[in-house]
């Protein structure tokens, strides 16, 4: 008798959440270069951009959301845009989950509370906003825009311009960028691979490490208040203009030893390596500079 | 037209560190869409303003303890509590207001850095040739366009106060907490060192990002 219980209960379990959830399934031909934007409470979304001209939205949402807006135009016609909102009781706890397919050449734009955003293979621009939850993208965006409080923000790829700005939430980059423009109050700032034209990363007490390359004539700016920076140089060939308020700078690729700052606090350093193709700005105000290969 | 340019894309094109493709991209685009030539003529008019700002400002002997004291308020200030009742959302909280508050910034931010870098020694065994106070009383005066750029977002967050989460509210206010103690410390040394590069971009850094910040949470609270 109390396999069978258990049996009955697990069943219970299991059919209660899926009786009180709707399913999501919109399916329309677009334009390669549709504009989609996805808006409201919902706790995941999944993008990915593929070599189609339609758009696919699938996934779950609670019996007590509702799913407002659709794709624009007559329902035969090609559509050059599509609005989603997904609109919950505050009471609600936020549980849905969607997935949306477009041309990759799509340009999307997703906002949420709190919310676990990945997107794939969009060759198009992304501007993705959220307050929580975390932010992953892959592959070569022209245009990224990034928006978090304390979500965490993940970049794998070679977007065109980038943009990643959050309070607390920590940004990884592996890949390259033409234009790279991070800033955070105290997330953890990690930068790595690939090869960068123009870069200008602001922290106020977040660490930050940039372990990728500088393009040839290329500029990196590194500002931060009270965060370690760490520049892992490699074989760059990078003048490197390091200079703390208070804090104190290592340097592990020459022999070459920081000199006192001004009014003899601080310390400052300047560095030629190679040919001095780029240059690298490094600014602290009481956080340590290390600089490494 | 709804691509509108983005902010950064407007301060490039300001900056001119735009590719002259892109560059010429959004020219156009602002020529053609009312909105974004609007934004982008406030900002050059408003930035040329900064520019020509007289080198040497004497501001009212008050004005420095003003800044500090709205400083040290804004330290202990918290958004109005969850119980308050729910208000309408202003009329002007609109894109458009954010927008000039940011221009304020920037200009402001290019005043202070250009304030500073004017009176930077040509080498490093030159002592600076502008005056402290002339420097000093030209920074407060950028200064005090970053805290009213502040007051103004902070009221548009207070009014928009019921939109966030009490979470949300208090990540904010804890991030605003560690900027403002970052800009405070920044101020104390540049007071110290007025004709210091470096430590004027740091300070300005860390005022664009509270801007930044409180741009983003009203913004994330009125939409």
């Amino acid at each position: 008798m109390r396999p069978f219980v258990h049996l009955t209960l697990l069943l219970c379990t299991i059919a209660a959440p899926l009786s009180a959830q709707q399913k999501v399934d919109v399916r329309r031909g677009v334009t390669k270069d549709v504009y989609v934007r996805v808006n409201g409470a919902f706790a995941s979304l999944k993008v990915t951009g593929w070599q189609k001209d339609s758009l696919v939205l699938t996934g779950t949402l609670p019996k007590e959301a509702r799913l407002e807006g659709g794709v624009g135009g007559a329902s035969t016609a090609t559509a050059t845009g599509a609005k989603f909102y997904v609109e919950a009781p505050a009471s609600a706890i936020i549980t849905g989950n969607l997935e949306l397919f477009v041309p990759e050449g799509a340009t999307v734009w997703a906002k949420s509370g709190s919310a676990n955003i990945d997107v794939t293979g969009i060759t198009g621009g992304l501007d993705l906003n959220i307050v929580g939850g975390s932010i992953n993208v892959t592959g070569k965006p022209r245009e990224l825009n990034i928006e978090s409080m304390d979500g965490d923000v993940t970049v794998g790829g070679a977007p065109t311009w980038m943009r990643a700005k959050t309070a607390s939430g920590n940004i990884t980059v592996r890949g390259s960028c033409t234009d790279l423009g991070i800033t955070t109050v105290s997330g953890i700032v990690s930068v790595r691979e690939g090869s960068f034209e123009r870069a200008r990363i602001e922290s106020v007490t977040g660490n930050v490490t940039f372990g990728a390359g500088v393009s040839r004539a290329g500029t990196l700016l590194i500002d931060s208040h009270s965060g370690t920076i760490e520049l892992l140089i490699g074989k760059a060939s990078l003048d490197v203009d390091a200079t703390t308020i208070t804090g104190s700078i290592t340097n592990s690729v020459t022999t070459r030893r920081p000199t006192p700052g001004r009014e003899g606090r601080g310390e400052e350093l300047t560095l030629n390596l190679g040919t001095g193709d780029a240059r690298a700005t490094l600014r602290s105000f009481k956080g340590n500079i290390r600089l490494a290969r | 037209m709804t691509n509108h340019l983005s902010w950064e894309t407007l301060n490039d094109v300001i900056d001119d560190m735009l590719a002259p493709a892109a560059s010429a991209a959004a020219e156009s685009h602002a020529r053609e869409c009312a909105e974004c030539g609007a934004a982008l003529a406030e900002l050059r008019a408003t930035v040329a303003g900064a520019r020509a700002l007289p080198a040497s400002v004497t501001p009212p002997d008050e004005l420095w303890s003003e800044v500090r004291a709205t400083i040290e308020a804004g330290k202990v200030a918290h958004l109005p509590s969850g119980t308050q009742s729910a208000r309408p959302r202003g009329w002007w909280v609109t894109p458009q207001r954010l927008a000039a508050a940011a221009v304020v910034l920037v200009a402001a931010t290019a005043s202070l850095t250009g304030i500073v870098m004017r009176s930077q020694p040509s080498s490093v065994t030159v002592v600076a040739s502008a005056p402290p106070a002339t420097v000093m009383a030209s920074w407060q005066a950028s200064e005090k366009a970053f805290q009213v750029s502040v007051v103004e977002l902070r009221e548009q967050l207070a009014v928009l106060h019921d939109h966030l989460s009490p979470e949300t509210i208090v990540k904010v206010e804890r991030a605003i907490s560690t900027i403002d103690l970052a800009i405070a410390e920044g101020r104390e040394a540049l007071l110290r060192d007025p004709a210091n590069a470096a430590l004027s971009e740091l300070l300005a850094s860390n005022y664009r990002q509270k801007i930044e910040l409180l741009r983003r949470v009203t913004q994330l609270a009125s939409s």
